[in-house]
Parts: C-alpha cells; structure tokens; sequence
C-alpha cells in the first residue's frame, strides 16, 4: 500500500490522473476476458520463474539463472520441435517439453557442480551463465533454425505436433497453465510436506547443524539448484510450445526479476507464491494498458513493485526492531 | 536471594550452602531423594556395568578445521551399560573426538567399531539411524536452527524415522503432537511445537538439544557438556535420565568439563590432553588434584622432565579452581562453587605457572 502512495505521489507530479492509473493498473486483467487471459499467460513463467528461484532458496542457495536456464530449455525445446517436426502430438509434445526440463537441468548444473566441487559461490555463476545463453539463443536464431522471413532473430515455426493443446481458443489459452499449477503442487508437497523437503528447509536454516545431524547438505545444494533449472527449463519450453510455436530472440522477457521478487515478496513461502505470482502479473498487464491508454510509462509499474519489495524487507527490519531484537 | 521474582530468603546467617540451593530450587526438586545431594542412595546404578563393548576406539587421529592434526592415537572401549567421561581442558580434541565417532569429521588413521560396524565406511546418517545420538558442544552452530520452529529444531536428525513419518511424508500432527511432550517433559520455555525457535534463551536451546537426544531409544549417546547453562532441577533431570539409559544398558560417552558431573555419573573417565588418552580412571581413583594433573599434561611432562617435579606440584596446588578437600555433608556433589569444577584453558598448563 505504501508502495503504491509512494508511486501515486511521483504521478502526481508529472502531471498524470493517478486514479485513473491505478484502476488501469488493477482491473485491466478483470474487464475483459483478453485482459484475464493476458494475465493468465504471464502468470505461467512468472510463477514457474519464482519456483526456480525459491527451490534452491530453502536450501538456502540463490539461484539467478533463471533466465538463462529458461532460455536453454526454449533451446531444448525448439530443437526438438524442429528437428523432428513431422513425429504426432503424442510423442513430439512430451518430448519437446522433456528436452526443456533437461536442457535447463543441463545448464543449472554447471554452477551446481562448480559449487559442489570447489565450492564457488553459485551467485555468480548462475549471472555469468545467463550472458552465455544470450550468445546461444542469438546464434541458434539467426544460425542455425533462422526464419528468413522475420526481421527479429527467430527460428522456423516448431511441428504441430509440439504444440500444446488449448485450453480456451478465443482468447487463447494454453495448456501451460495447467502444467505450471501441477509443478507448483509437486514443489509445495515436496519442500514443506516431505522428510526430504524437511532436510532442504533444515540446510537452509543450518547447513553446519545440519551436517552434524546426518544431512548430505553438499548433496542437496546440488540438487536443488539443479531442480531449479529444470523448472527454469519447463517455463522455456511452454514458451515455445505454448506462446510463440517457434524460439524467439528476448522471450525471456524480464521473468527472471520479476520471478525473484515473486519468491523474495513470498519469502519463500510456497502456499504464498502462486497469489504473489498472480498479483504481479495483474500488475504486468495493467502496466502495459497504463503505456497504451495514458501513455505513462510501463516503468512505473516496475518502480511499484521495487518499491513493494522494499517496503517488504523494511517491514521485516522494522517488526524485528519492535519486537526489541 | 530471589525466586520467581520473590524473596526466598534473606536472613544472611541462615546462608549455608545448602540453605542458598534449597532457597534457589525452591519445592521443585526433593532434595532428600536428589541424585545430585544423596547419590550414595543411587551406588549400585552408578557402578554397574554390561560386559560387551558397545564402542571400540583404537589408535584414532583426526584432523581439525585447519588441516592440523588434533588426535594423535586416542585408544579406549566403552561397554553396554557404561558411562565413559571424557575429561580433559577444552580443545585436547574433544570435539574431533565426538565427530570422528559419528562420522561426522573424517578420522587420518585408526578404526572406531560402533556395535560391530565400522564408522569409518558409514555415514552419519546410518549411524543416527542404527542408534547413536549426539549433544554437541556448540548448539548455536552444530545443533540449532534458526529461523525453524521449535518442532522443526526437535525432529532434526529424526526427520525419517518411523515416529515422525507416515511414508516419506512428514506426519505433521504426530510431530507436534510428540513434540508438544517433548516441550513439557523437558521444560523448554516456549509458547509451543510452532513457536519459532530463533526466540529461545541458550538455557532452553540446551533443553532443546537435550529433549532431540532423549526423544527415542538409543544404544549409545555422545553428550558434550550436557549441562551447560542448565539449572540445578533441569541438570538433575537429565541425570536421572543418563542414568535410566544405563540401567537399562545403553552406554553414554560424557565430554564434559564439569569434573563434579564427571566423578558422579561416570564409571571410568579417560584423560584426554593433547589428543591422546594419557590414562584411564577407575571409580576408586577418583580425585581432583590427581585428575587435574592428568589433564594438565603433567604426567607427560614429569616423564620427560623429572627434576622440576616438585616445582609443578606446588604451583598446582595453590590453584584455586579446584575446591580442594573433603565435601561437607549435604553439598552438592556436582555444585561445588558454582562451577567450580570447571576449568578454563589456560590456567592448568605447566608453562603458565612459570615453569
């Protein structure tokens, strides 16, 4: 709330009808089904984007490369679509989104390994490894699978068969969705309900004590960086097969941030992630309408949800002040 | 003299020792039936022991955290039914010694035999699971989580067994259900099973480490200065439990620095002093000054430097941390002097008397 008097106040200032704005902003996603729709297809990456982050989070380990794992996995997911355009549905469309999960694993565990064997901090190279994967999908999409007719870095359209199946036709809606809910589901049951998901949480809160008390917390640093790669993958993969049937330079978008905030504003809190997720990307959507219909810049609605992130955090600096600790 | 924020005594003639514990322990514990104040009542428990070895250490070394070897050789058996003491200045080796026993901290060389198993080719995991149980020394690093619930802190290292589990799933009502027990058997200060645990004073992260230990059945436990910070009623709770174990033949490593503790509850102690076993104390050979020596490395060096004997003894025996003598009837056993028993590092090495 602060958040959004703090933005309200710099509106004011350069001359915009606030009111105005913010019911753009807020019922955008609400007044139409498009609007929704729109929403609903953010939410999947958005949501899948937060899981990779807060996996690795329990563990206490931050996993940055969401993006470039989500990019790996669109790869993946291309090349398989591609190369074996002519296969049916039953076979092509699993195998499209598995080579997404794997292609992300692949590429989440390469700074899971540098971390388990020399211990070199995986902030670092999970960001380095994003820059790398913005040289490949750019050589993939104008090397490799280039679609001469686009003017943007693109690749040919991937086989029908690897596409996902429609929820809804118009507006359309995929099935990503669904797998993206389904993924979350398993996520929650595993970190917050299973003795294995218990020893993840236990390694976030006391690698040492929890080494002392039998828990391979080595073992599971790698692991859930590499599950958190794998989920990056999967929101690649849906990209591909669900939203623009082909590999399309900058589809990451800014999914990474958005999904890091996602999990910081959740504070990891798995039940919270999925409503988190959802109002974010209320907020994206109503963010491209404000550009549209006041021509404000969408970037405000990036400084609403720094500043929600902030207030966040403070508000965790200031409760524990009060409680006198 | 204070207790529950009221006035228990404050007559200054009537302070004997004894009066000042009854005064401070108020109705909360029987001071007649007390391990702690009438332990000959206990004698046959305290000596008896089984006859089979439960944990062999032979010739073990360990490094510490920097690469530099802190156990040179450490040698002893300690049988079913036993509690071993482990006495010696802290930083001899104590706390390798414990990690190496639960493979926790990989040993250089040597074999420990953990009820016919050998430690060396399993992992801490397997040996939690077949019946060890560890108190380490540092609870806020080896021991204790955070930003957990009190029963998240409760089920570490249980987090698979049966009792917390249904499949491999966490039974989250049998948790808090047992570890609500748990709280109130222990007395851990808390408003409950979900209370976050980053709120517990040190005394009740002890209780808390302490109701882990104790909360199933295990064959051999490795306590690490059990009681610190703990009350006189609390230290004499977990003492009648160490003792139960061992009535019922389950065998208890005791680390600890509290030569008191030590003297009541062990049947053997072994001298830990620059990581090695330098001897070996039946209960008959019990004494402060003898054990002092020991774990001030003394006899090691009167072997090498025999003239300058005397010189040492002196000097040991104007010490003052140790409360020399015969206890007077009625005093606690484990309290004299309020830690008195305790010794600092530092204060016992020869070469700190001027030799």
């Amino acid at each position: 709330m602060a958040a959004f008097g703090a933005v309200g106040i710099v509106l004011a200032l350069m001359g915009f009808d606030v009111g105005r704005a913010y019911t753009t902003i807020l019922f955008t996603s609400f007044k139409s089904p498009n609007g929704f729709v729109q929403t609903l297809l953010k939410f999947v990456p958005l949501l899948l984007q937060a899981l990779a982050f807060t996996v690795p989070l329990a563990a206490g380990k931050f996993n940055i490369g969401g993006e470039g794992q989500m990019i790996m996995g669109a790869i993946g997911a291309a090349a398989v679509g591609i190369m074996w355009s002519g296969l049916p549905g039953v076979v092509l469309l699993p195998a499209v989104l598995i080579a997404a999960v794997l292609f992300g694993a692949a590429w989440a565990a390469i700074p899971a390994w540098l971390l388990y064997r020399f211990g070199i901090n995986e902030i670092l190279t999970t960001v380095l490894l994003n820059f790398v994967s913005f040289s490949f999908i750019d050589y993939v999409a104008t090397e490799i699978w280039r679609d001469p007719t686009a003017g943007h870095p693109t690749t040919v359209p991937i086989g029908d068969g690897g596409i996902l199946p429609l929820l809804m036709h118009s507006p359309r809606l995929h099935s990503g969705l669904v797998i993206a809910l389904v993924v979350w589901l398993l996520v929650y049951l595993y970190v917050d309900r299973t003795s294995a998901g218990y020893e993840l949480i236990a390694t976030g809160a006391n690698p040492r004590a929890s080494q002392v008390y039998g828990i391979n917390t080595r073992w599971l640093f790698l692991f859930s960086l590499i599950l958190g790669g794998a989920i990056a993958g999967l929101s690649g993969g849906i990209e591909v097969a669900g939203v623009h049937r082909r590999l399309i330079e900058g589809l990451q978008s800014n999914f990474l941030l958005l999904g890091i905030i996602i999990g910081l504003i959740a504070k990891g809190n798995h039940l919270a992630v999925p409503f988190v997720a959802f109002f974010i990307a209320v907020l994206e959507v109503g963010a491209s309408a404000m550009q549209r219909t006041l021509m404000i810049p969408g970037e405000m609605v990036f400084i609403v949800e720094a500043l929600i992130l902030l207030f966040v955090l403070l508000s965790d600096v200031v409760g524990r002040r009060y409680r006198g600790r | 003299m204070l207790r529950n924020g009221r006035t228990a005594l404050t007559d200054r003639a009537a302070a004997t020792e004894e009066a000042l514990v009854r005064a401070m322990v108020g109705t909360s514990l029987d001071v007649e039936s007390s391990l702690l104040f009438t332990p000959e009542a206990f004698g046959d428990v305290l000596t008896a022991t089984g006859d089979d070895v439960m944990l062999r250490v032979a010739g073990v070394t360990a490094d510490d955290d920097g690469g530099t070897p802190a156990l040179h050789g450490c040698t002893f058996d300690l049988r079913e039914g036993e509690i071993l003491g482990i006495a010696g200045v802290a930083g001899n080796g104590q706390r390798q010694l414990a990690e190496a026993i639960l493979a926790i901290r990989p040993t250089t060389g040597g074999t420990i035999m953990f009820d016919g198993m050998d430690v060396g080719a399993m992992s801490t995991r397997r040996l939690l699971a077949h019946g060890l149980a560890y108190i380490p020394e540092d609870r806020w690093a080896d021991g204790f989580l955070p930003k957990a619930t009190v029963a998240q802190n409760l089920i570490l290292g249980q987090q698979r067994t049966a009792q917390y589990t249904k499949g491999r799933f966490l039974d989250w009502r049998a948790i808090v259900q047992r570890t609500g027990r748990l709280i109130d058997e222990f007395n851990i200060k808390t408003e409950g099973p979900e209370a976050n645990a980053g709120a517990l004073s040190g005394g009740n992260i002890q209780r808390l480490m302490l109701a882990r230990a104790f909360s199933r059945p295990v064959r051999l436990l490795v306590a690490h200065n059990p009681t610190q910070g703990l009350d006189i009623p609390s230290i004499e709770f977990i003492f009648t439990r160490i003792l139960a174990r061992k009535a019922e033949g389950m065998a208890t490593l005791l680390i600890s620095e509290n030569l008191d503790e030590l003297f009541l509850l062990c049947n053997r102690i072994a001298v830990l002093y620059a990581g090695r076993i330098i001897d070996v104390l039946t209960r008959d050979q019990y004494d402060k000054y003898l054990l002092g020596r020991l774990m001030s490395g003394a006899q090691a060096t009167e072997k090498a430097e025999p003239a300058r004997r005397e010189v040492r003894r002196d000097g040991c025996r104007d010490d003052h941390i140790y409360s020399g003598g015969a206890r007077p009837a009625g005093q606690p056993a484990a309290l004299s002097g309020g830690g008195g028993g305790r010794v600092r590092r530092g204060r016992h090495r020869p070469r700190a008397h001027g030799l």
